[in-house]
């Protein structure tokens, strides 16, 4: 059995590996404690994804989605007392940005999608310019697409397709039972399909 | 071996799962600004001397420290070790301004002696207190482990 001899003196800690190296739960822990800098690794780490979720729900909007992602990571600070451990970090951030995207829904009004806002940078050191150009333009029917789909579908879509997440995680997610996420699922997979068909 | 999306929703899903978003560089700092401009809650906390003694000259003048500036310190202390880290700390301040009680909840590294874990700590919360609120201040300190991780505790 190891004894335990805290020092007294010395660096701050920070373990040989490196915070980047530390879990969701060790860096929740120390976010709690008011580590700022720790939380912001838990930014970096899970924010690109639910930037791209919160883009993609919110009508390709990069002002709405970086609004969206903002107000979602205020709300994690300020809340992570509740986070509880009974989901996984990322499933209870991603609750976090869709609540917001659903607020966001509800108080504006649609608008017309900026089609340059679509097209994104697939990546930087691809050097294959045609399928850049396939990829974005698929990319932007796939939005067209996805808006004419409901809310909820889309979100569920998204969710399971592009991020990964598992049926009870979406289920929490979006603050339903894995039953309705298996039927916004079914229907928002056939209607896409449908509407991309013409990719084929 | 992984196939490769062959219908246009299964290429435009692959796609979308290769995006990084290209702003987010900027979404990031505006998060981490707005997160360091969040006011946390704090109490002032009365430095006192060694004969018990709030009063720093003839004229009564003293010295406070914020709460969150304490607790900072004592986060900070307690993370140095791969053992024992803590995952609560909570400050009980008398009407007197004076630290009453230091409560914290840790978490230690599987196989690590708890009892002495726990001792370190308690010495380790006073010698920080001390130093920072004067050798008067001389709070309750209770130390619960309320979890145990396989491997170094300020990553596992």
């Amino acid at each position: 059995m190891q004894t335990s001899r805290v020092p007294t003196n010395g660096s701050v800690g920070v373990a040989d590996d490196g915070p980047a190296s530390a879990s969701d739960a060790a860096l929740v822990r120390a976010a709690r404690l008011g580590d700022g800098d720790a939380f912001g690794l838990l930014v970096d780490r899970h924010g690109p994804a639910m930037l791209r979720y919160a883009r993609r729900l919110v009508g390709g909007s990069e002002a709405d989605a970086g609004e969206v992602v903002q107000e979602a990571f205020i709300s994690a600070w300020r809340s992570l007392d509740s986070f509880r451990g009974e989901s996984s970090l990322k499933t209870w951030l991603f609750r976090l940005v869709h609540r917001r995207a659903v607020d966001l829904n509800r108080h504006r009004r649609p608008t017309p999608i900026d089609d340059d806002l679509i097209s994104r940078v697939m990546d930087a050191s691809s050097d294959n310019p045609l399928q850049d150009v396939l990829d974005a333009e698929l990319l932007e029917a796939l939005q067209k697409a996805l808006d004419e789909l409901p809310w909820n579908q889309r979100a569920a879509w998204l969710l399971r397709e592009v991020e990964g997440l598992g049926y009870d995680e979406i289920a929490r997610t979006m603050g339903t039972t894995v039953g309705s996420v298996r039927g916004h699922l079914h229907r928002g997979r056939r209607q896409l399909a449908e509407r991309m068909a013409r990719w084929r | 071996m992984a196939l490769s999306p062959t219908g246009p929703l299964e290429r435009a899903a692959a796609a979308a799962r290769e995006e990084q978003p290209e702003d987010w560089e900027s979404v990031s700092r505006s998060v981490k600004r707005r997160i360091r401009e969040t006011i946390t809650p704090s109490r002032p906390v009365v430095v006192v001397a060694g004969d018990g003694s709030t009063d720093q000259d003839e004229h009564g003048s003293r010295t406070y420290i914020a709460s969150r500036v304490v607790r900072a310190r004592l986060r900070d202390a307690l993370r140095r070790s791969p053992e024992v880290t803590a995952e609560r700390i909570d400050l009980t301040i008398g009407d007197d301004d004076r630290l009453a009680r230091v409560e914290v909840d840790l978490v230690c590294a599987y196989g690590t002696a708890l009892p002495v874990a726990v001792e370190d700590v308690q010495v380790l919360v006073g010698s920080v207190v001390s130093d920072l609120l004067g050798p008067g201040t001389q709070p309750l300190v209770d130390v619960t482990v309320t979890d145990v991780v396989v491997g170094d505790v300020r990553l596992a």
